[in-house]
């Protein structure tokens, strides 16, 4: 839970979380065109089948993310995090555009890592938790800036354009309705149908 | 149409060639300025700090737009500080938001075009002396400005609705292009409006409903805030006004060109604009005149950076009000959820618009008012980041099924205000923080005047009262803080007296002969939200009366 409401305006594009603090929001800014010109290349491989092969990300730190990622948003009849790269995604994130906020990242498993073992004495990771012992986990650090950081790549990764190595085949789009169109025709939901118009509007008529 | 293709400046400028104008700012005003003196005949440079991209560089990923900054300004290369009074140490906060690209903040703007009313004008009048601000009228009227109104609705295209909105103020034509479908935010703003006794009426956009001018009509995309048009059917400057001042063949269009000075000569007349270009190198541009159209923060830092001996306390600024009387517009908004699909993340934001508080009635005891209007304000990300109910659910599966319900079925009722003007309300040089080219960073000193908070919560029972009208299942109202601000307004106001104002009523530094301001600097009140519509009358208005001194030789010296 949020301590802080968002203001007026925020909810409409700030998510600096996605930095997990309010230090900055500006890292992507020098470095992303190179961002976007290689922004492919791990995207194919794990279309092809092929074995995740990490560039920063150790298998551990994979499987912690991966496991928190998809306790934010899990699976239901939609894919989870995971399903649909998020991990590559926050692989690809700290690899090539964002490398200075790896301490953070890593700073923020290790977080996660210390709240599971306090929650399950002697365990070996976060992942290695139940998924009810997760969600205590992660409900007991969930104001901290470490839970901002997985949050926002979590959503960053489900929800942004799929050149970035998330949201795979577009499923995170997909599972809220949003399609990404150069041109829409009226009605464009519900309310504007002519019909419904002509009930729920009398005075259109006169 | 024809597509422009990217193509080499029509004319390039020596920067020793002593042009007629050196505009500084490629936006919402330095574009009207641009092709309106170009047009006259005039020899024209236009500096802008930002890059020059065309529709093909514009793309649908918010975290190019939102989080590479690529059509605004870039908090890494220019860090701001803020403090909220004079007796606190600014600390450092990227507080203002601005467009950084030819076509300026025009480019991702909403494009809400809603034209001033005469009360606008004349609030100093209406209420008198508010205790704590520098409310006064403007020296101008509507009605001296309504020609120049009209002319941005037609030579930009403004699709509207004549009449239907009985608040509007008097006008001289008709919108030249029929308003844009009501999508369904205007319908259920226009079923809650209704119940409620208001007035609402299709709202005017800068988007062009049909083709105009050679550029297609909307394709109802649906990503207008924060992105650029590729189908060029907002009617930026990009898209409208550049274009046409490079095609006269004497304006030269020079981006990624950092203006630090305006220099002046022993006589204290302007004589050029000292820039960095792209690889930071120091190159003065030769100008008979300079205009400034910066915007509300960029254009008094440049002035309190061009102080000098003969102008100590910044340039033209020896009433001292150079930076001041800070505004932003103020507001307030809440979210609903309904049974059906909203859809708000198709076509352009907003549809339908209610005016019926445009001035509250004084037995509220609030100075000023506001419009009221519905739309979504949320693509993927951003929506899932924040825009669900504050004290809802931030992870986990009910997190993920109320993204998924909610998604679509949203629709956020948005108000847009007044705000009061403050002499304590700044723009500023930090003393110690610098930019990547060494220059000082901008410091705002900000904080709402108490009337102002009165007014934002008026309007937030306002948004949740049309949104239950309108038969929403669930309302929720997010905070009245502001986190970021837009709309830069009022730091080098015009007036009569250059006691008390920066620029005369039309455009001209009391203090300076051969300089001109024009942009949301010059506002003395701020209206009830959407500047820009109003930055670009004024615009027109000085291009017309600055043409007329270069033309009879009154350009350095009065007549």
């Amino acid at each position: 839970m949020s301590e802080t409401p968002p203001g007026f305006h925020q909810s409409r594009r700030d998510f600096i979380s996605l930095l997990g603090t309010t230090a900055s929001a500006t890292w992507l800014a020098t470095i992303w065109p190179a961002a976007i010109a290689d922004s492919s290349e791990a995207a194919d491989a794990a279309q092809q089948g092929q074995a995740a092969r990490y560039r920063v990300l150790t298998r551990e730190q994979a499987e912690d993310f991966g496991a928190a990622a998809d306790r934010i948003i899990p699976r239901d009849d939609a894919p989870g995090a995971r399903d649909v790269g998020v991990v590559f995604f926050a692989d690809h994130l700290l690899a090539s555009f964002a490398p200075a906020k790896k301490p953070a990242f890593d700073q923020a498993l290790g977080a996660l890592n210390d709240a599971a073992r306090k929650r399950v004495p002697g365990a070996r990771s976060f992942a290695s938790l139940t998924p009810a012992q997760q969600d205590d986990t992660l409900r007991s650090i969930e104001t901290s800036d470490a839970f901002a950081l997985l949050r926002s790549i979590t959503i960053g990764g489900y929800f942004s354009h799929p050149s970035h190595h998330g949201n795979r085949d577009q499923a995170g789009w997909k599972s809220i309705g949003f399609e990404d169109r150069m041109s829409w025709t009226p009605p464009f939901g519900y309310y504007d149908r002519p019909e419904v118009m002509a009930r729920l509007m009398p005075w259109r008529r006169a | 149409m024809t597509p422009r293709v990217r193509q080499a400046p029509s004319v390039r400028y020596a920067p020793t060639d002593e042009v007629d104008f050196a505009i500084v700012g490629a936006g919402a005003a330095g574009g009207v300025m641009a092709r309106e003196l170009a047009r006259s005949g005039f020899r024209v440079v236009v500096l802008e700090q930002g890059p020059y991209l065309r529709e093909s560089d514009f793309k649908h990923d918010e975290l190019l737009v939102n989080e590479s900054h690529q059509l605004t300004n870039i908090p890494s290369l220019q860090p701001q500080t803020f403090r909220k009074t004079a007796a606190e140490k600014a600390e450092r906060r990227d507080y203002l938001i601005y467009g950084r690209m030819v076509g300026g903040g025009s480019v991702h703007f909403t494009a809400n075009y809603w034209r001033f009313h005469e009360q606008d004008f004349v609030d100093g009048t209406r209420y008198g002396p508010v205790p704590g601000t520098s409310l006064e009228d403007w020296p101008i009227r509507y009605a001296e400005l309504e020609p120049y109104y009209t002319r941005v609705e037609w030579e930009l295209g403004v699709s509207g609705l004549a009449g239907a909105n009985p608040f509007d103020p008097p006008r001289s034509r008709p919108y030249p292009l029929p308003p844009l479908p009501i999508k369904p935010s205007g319908v259920l703003l226009e079923i809650g409006a209704k119940k409620l006794g208001w007035h609402p009426a299709p709202a005017p956009m800068a988007v062009i409903s049909k083709s105009y001018r050679g550029r297609s009509a909307c394709q109802h995309c649906g990503f207008c805030e924060y992105f650029g048009c590729e189908w060029k059917a907002k009617s930026s400057t990009l898209a409208t006004m550049i274009p046409e001042a490079e095609r006269t063949g004497r304006c030269e269009i020079r981006p990624n060109s950092y203006a630090r000075r305006v220099q002046t000569d022993s006589r204290g007349r302007v004589t050029g604009v000292v820039y960095f270009d792209a690889q930071k190198r120091e190159i003065m541009q030769r100008a008979k005149a300079v205009v400034l159209c910066a915007n509300g923060a960029e254009t008094p830092r440049l002035l309190l950076m061009s102080a000098s001996n003969l102008f100590p306390n910044g340039l033209a600024n020896s009433s001292g009000a150079v930076g001041k009387h800070l505004m932003f517009n103020g507001g307030a908004f809440a979210g609903g959820v309904f049974e059906h699909e909203v859809n708000g993340h198709k076509s352009v934001q907003v549809s339908r618009y209610v005016q019926d508080h445009y001035r509250l009635d004084s037995k509220y005891g609030i100075v000023g008012g506001g419009g009221i209007y519905m739309r979504i304000d949320g693509y993927p990300i951003s929506f899932a980041m924040d825009a669900l109910p504050p004290d809802g659910p931030r992870w986990g599966a009910e997190f993920k099924r109320m993204v998924r319900e909610y998604f679509t079925r949203t629709a956020y009722a948005l108000a847009h205000t007044t705000q009061l003007p403050q002499e304590a309300s700044t723009i500023t040089l930090d003393p110690e923080l610098k930019d990547a080219w060494g220059l000082p960073a901008i410091r705002t000193t900000f904080t709402e005047h108490p009337n102002d908070m009165k007014l934002y919560q008026f309007f937030l029972d306002r948004t949740i009262e049309l949104l239950d009208a309108a038969g929403a299942k669930t309302t929720w109202p997010f905070s009245l803080d502001a986190p970021w601000q837009v709309h830069l307004l009022g730091t080098c106001r015009m007036g009569n007296d250059p006691k008390k104002s920066v620029v005369d009523k039309f455009h001209r530094a009391h203090d300076v002969p051969n300089l001109f301001i024009v942009d949301g600097s010059s506002f003395v009140t701020c209206g009830t939200g959407q500047p820009t519509m109003t930055i670009q009358a004024l615009a027109f208005r000085a291009a017309e009366a600055i043409s007329g001194y270069a033309k009879r030789g009154e350009i350095t010296k009065p007549g």
